[in-house]
């Protein structure tokens, strides 16, 4: 019987950090490995900048229109990152995987980890940082003036709002055991946004404003950073983050206790 | 851990005499069929497993109720129990899946819920139904559960994921994705995975579920194996397989220990003891005295009335030894050609502890 063991160099990750760089790279090869990242990228650069491109290219170019009609074209991203997240750790949980890998040297901490940052990555990439160098690309191809600062800014804006989702559903995943219950909030949540209008004062707290106009403004938080207006509803970027620490915190607390 | 296919086949399965780790260990007869709620015993790092008062509860229900589990080094331990006894339960709270109600466990003396981490880097587990990352192929997979225990040298995992697919057989079909698999190849790459870093204990929930006879009898082969650097805990229903590879066994009944010991207490124990007499004469008034007796639980008849096969099962062994072929040989209408006792076995062991539970039940 021979061993394969013999001068392996054990594994020195203790703690939380313990099974991070396995579960990291695993994390990061769902996307890069796979076919996922370059469907998502080819996809959303496609809806994002044909969108946009009849406002650049049309008969009457208007660049607040183009920065507006990316913002909202993003909020579909939002929603294509529940859909693509909500068998993220509902899954795992149900398929049993997540029971595998945590019988290994692995903390809760670390397997949380390997979801949230790889998927926020993978998102953030294929579904603003590549459709919106090219929308960068087509603004400068039509002359339009564009500020570099201004425009990661905006499009850091547009991903904020991503990520509220991401985290969203991240925590979902930990608190129910099923798909459905996982999908069907935040969808709930992005198109139920709207009905809030009624409500005095809320709807520019959501994360509905930082892509799409509201209140009767002519432009969301992100075609204002963009244009380098004022930004009229300055608290959905502040409310949008808060959500994401918040929903990150109980995700990691629901799923240090979850049995498995 | 390579071996020629060859060398597979002639292997011959150990007897089940008890390992020497067992005997000396305070689990005899005194243990066997009991359930004890404070069980003495050798210090817990002497023990692969040891588990005091453990309990999980979900709403009213104990699924594992009180059990004191004594599982001796370099054993392979048979852990028997009808479905939702509370095999896999126990599994999962030894692998820290599930945090215990109550009560205690270590694993080679680590606490099961304080040092959970250290008890994960010694033990290497097979899940039920086990399922991995249907994107990864067999190769990739066990490269991934090889990391959490080292970080290189990448020549030397690869060395031993290697020489993991060769023991199970899937070295042909390493770079298939694993969502390609069938339920036979993904409980031998699940049996590969679990012993990627040669764990001091492997614990296997149903190794041999998804298996043709020929698949069961090489995963057999390999828990055979095994012992020699491992201690192996596995939970299994195919009874004929444990008392051919196990040195121990314990049988759970509604979460809580119904006999537990080596296979040669554990049969010891069985409290039902079956005669067999094959005679001519009137085989009825041989039976209706023998029900007379305290000693005898049940007589049945096969065969004809006037020639045939009387069975008799005694609920007092001792009582039987001294009386029972007496008490044949003075009714002289019959002629007996034939008297043993038979042996039980170890599924007849478990019928009559789960049969008990459910009878216990109606009464």
């Amino acid at each position: 019987m021979t061993s394969g063991i013999d001068g392996l160099q054990p594994s020195m990750e203790f703690g939380w950090r313990s099974g991070l760089s396995p579960l990291m790279r695993a994390g990061f090869g769902s996307w890069w490995t796979t076919k996922q990242w370059w469907i998502n990228a080819l996809l959303w650069t496609a809806v994002i900048n044909g969108s946009v491109a009849v406002a650049v290219w049309g008969d009457a170019p208007d660049e607040l229109d183009a920065y507006t009609l990316y913002g909202v074209m993003t909020m579909f991203g939002a929603i294509a990152v529940a859909v693509l997240m909500q068998d993220t750790v509902v899954g795992e949980k149900l398929s049993g995987t997540a029971a595998w890998v945590l019988s290994k040297p692995a903390s809760r901490s670390a397997f949380m980890l390997s979801k949230l940052v790889p998927n926020a990555v993978g998102v953030v990439a294929t579904m603003i940082a590549i459709p919106s160098a090219v929308f960068m690309v087509q603004l400068v191809l039509a002359d339009v003036g564009v500020s570099a600062d201004r425009f990661v800014l905006g499009a850091c804006v547009a991903a904020l709002n991503l990520m509220f989702y991401l985290t969203l559903t991240l925590m979902l995943g930990t608190l129910f055991d099923t798909a459905a219950a996982v999908i069907a909030i935040p969808l709930a949540f992005a198109f139920g946004q709207q009905l809030l209008g009624g409500i005095p004062g809320l709807i520019p707290l959501l994360p509905w404003a930082l892509v799409v106009p509201v209140d009767g403004s002519d432009t969301s938080v992100v075609s204002a950073v963009m244009t380098g207006q004022s930004i009229a509803t300055p608290g959905a970027i502040a409310v949008a983050a808060f959500c994401c620490v918040g929903f990150t915190i109980v995700a990691f607390r629901a799923w240090s206790r979850t049995e498995l | 851990m390579q071996e020629g296919a060859g060398e597979k086949e002639e292997r011959r399965f150990r007897s089940v005499a008890p390992s020497p780790a067992l005997t000396n260990l305070n689990i005899g007869p005194q243990s066997a069929h009991t359930c004890s709620m404070d069980a003495p015993g050798p210090p817990s790092e002497d023990l692969a497993i040891r588990t005091r008062r453990l309990t999980k509860t979900y709403g009213d229900t104990n699924v594992v109720d009180g059990l004191d589990l004594v599982v001796p080094r370099n054993s392979v331990f048979g852990f028997l129990g009808p479905n939702g006894a509370g095999k896999t339960t126990t599994m999962k709270m030894l692998l820290g899946l599930i945090r215990p109600s109550s009560g205690s466990g270590s694993v080679y003396g680590l606490d099961i819920v304080d040092e959970s981490p250290a008890v994960r880097r010694r033990i290497g587990y097979l899940p039920q139904d086990p399922k991995f990352y249907g994107h990864m192929t067999a190769r990739e997979t066990l490269r991934f559960a090889a990391r959490f225990f080292f970080i290189g040298p990448q020549d030397g995992i690869d060395l031993r994921v290697s020489e993991m697919l060769e023991l199970v057989g899937l070295s042909e079909k390493d770079d298939r994705p694993v969502r390609t698999f069938s339920g036979g190849e993904m409980q031998r790459l699940g049996i590969a995975q679990a012993q990627i870093h040669k764990p001091d204990l492997l614990i296997l929930d149903e190794p041999a579920a998804a298996l043709d006879p020929l698949g069961r009898r090489d995963v057999l082969a390999i828990l055979d194996r095994l012992r020699e650097d491992s201690t192996v805990f596995y939970s299994t229903h195919i009874l004929d397989d444990v008392q051919r590879v196990s040195d121990a066994v314990c049988i759970l009944r509604e979460g809580r220990v119904a006999a537990q010991g080596s296979i040669a207490e554990v049969l010891a124990g069985n409290e039902n003891t079956t005669y067999e007499v094959q005679a001519h004469g009137d085989l009825d008034r041989a039976k209706g005295l023998l029900e007379t007796e305290a000693w005898v639980d049940a007589v049945a008849i096969e065969g004809d009335h006037s020639s045939g096969t009387l069975r008799i099962r005694v609920s007092d062994n001792d009582q039987a030894e001294l009386h029972l072929q007496r008490r044949l040989l003075a009714d002289e209408s019959l002629v007996i050609s034939e008297f043993k006792q038979l042996k039980p076995n170890l599924e007849d062991v478990f019928v009559s502890i789960v049969e008990g539970a459910t009878d216990d039940e109606r009464d």
